[in-house]
């Protein structure tokens, strides 16, 4: 009697754990993109509806050479006023990469225009991401140094 | 038989120290199906968990599971396996141990057969280790922690029906073990040592 108990138990859960898996490997299907978190929701914006913008400017890495870059991408405080999430001056923003590498900014710094973007391409390239394909990186300009460039960004979370 | 001698406490001992590295020798093989799932584990608690209970079963003393948990948490940390949990591992180590103590106190009141018992003891065991490593580190939304919990009361389940098929063969070794062995010598019972030099 137990035996049989504890054989439909788990037969059952094993059909409960087939379809939640089902569900989740189905809504966890990799949307490669932009994860955007802040007030209270999360969005997954794909690469595609990042944006377009070219914007220009220069760089300046850890030796003190400066580059100069062209890209296409978009202002990350135009990005994440379109998909719905307010940052104000006292925000506090991180950018985390797919190899967990992060960068704080600044409400202050991200409303400042010009300033922060999420670029897709450099001087015409794809930018990829960490296993290839496309990727994004954060530009900030007027930085002293290449700390906050974060390479295959992969989330932007505001606080 | 004494519930603290030395043969009981040395028989927690080898399952604790089972647990806890049977999990590292199970968690690859593990992982392949958990990543397939996409979830961050169960599978290994699980199995780990199966010796906790199997030694609550054969050492019935009340908190037998927390205190071996306790003692994991300990080793665990000394030996710098904190996993993701970091220093609040301990937590994810004495919550299920507690839950098999308490499962096993209710069972006595309810009746449960020795197969039910092991078996829910295990499951439950696993899905409050799961529960606790969400609350913890993973932060889970709904679709993935419910199977994380369903894999892990799942994998349970059938370590637990694994844990009977050992406390029924390991019982009677005991048994047999404590009737051969009159001078048994309680870990506890240092302080007799004179009325036992006085037996020999």
């Amino acid at each position: 009697m137990q035996k049989k108990l504890i054989t439909g138990i788990i037969a059952a859960l094993v059909v409960i754990a087939a379809v939640l898996a089902f569900v989740n490997r189905k809504g966890g299907a990799d949307v490669s993109g932009l994860v955007l978190s802040g007030g209270g929701k999360e969005i997954t914006v794909s690469w595609e509806n990042v944006g377009g913008q070219s914007f220009d400017g220069d760089l300046v890495n850890g030796k003190g050479e400066v580059s100069h870059h062209e890209y296409t991408g978009v202002e990350l405080q135009a990005l994440l006023q379109a998909n719905g999430i307010e940052v104000t001056e006292s925000s506090a923003i991180t950018a985390a990469s797919e190899d967990n590498y992060s960068a704080e900014l600044t409400g202050a710094e991200l409303l400042e225009a010009g300033k922060v973007y999420v670029a897709l391409t450099d001087g015409g390239e794809q930018i990829q991401g960490i296993d290839g394909g496309q990727g994004a990186q954060l530009i900030v300009f007027g930085d002293q140094n290449s700390k906050r460039a974060v390479r295959y960004l992969k989330a932007i979370t505001v606080k | 038989m004494n519930r603290y001698s030395l043969r009981n406490l040395l028989f927690l001992t080898l399952c604790c120290d089972l647990g806890l590295f049977s999990k590292r020798l199970l968690s690859p093989a593990a992982n392949i199906l958990t990543d397939f799932l996409r979830i961050p584990g169960g599978i290994g608690t699980s199995f780990s968990l199966m010796f906790l209970v199997v030694a609550a079963e054969l050492v019935p003393v009340f908190g037998c599971a927390t205190l071996m948990s306790l003692v994991q948490s300990l080793i665990a940390l000394s030996l710098g396996m904190v996993g993701s949990m970091g220093i609040l591992s301990p937590i994810g180590y004495v919550v299920p141990g507690l839950v098999i103590d308490l499962l096993f106190l209710l069972s006595r009141k309810a009746g449960l057969g020795t197969d039910l018992k092991l078996t829910a003891a295990n499951m439950l065991g696993a899905a409050s280790a799961g529960v606790a490593a969400n609350l913890i580190v993973f932060r889970l939304p709904a679709v993935p922690l419910a199977l994380y919990i369903v894999v892990a009361l799942t994998s349970g389940a059938i370590c637990g029906c694994f844990a009977g098929v050992l406390v029924k063969r390991l019982r009677p070794v005991l048994s047999a073990s404590a009737a051969s062995d009159p001078g048994e010598r309680s870990a506890s019972g240092a302080k007799n040592i004179p009325n036992n030099c006085k037996n020999n």
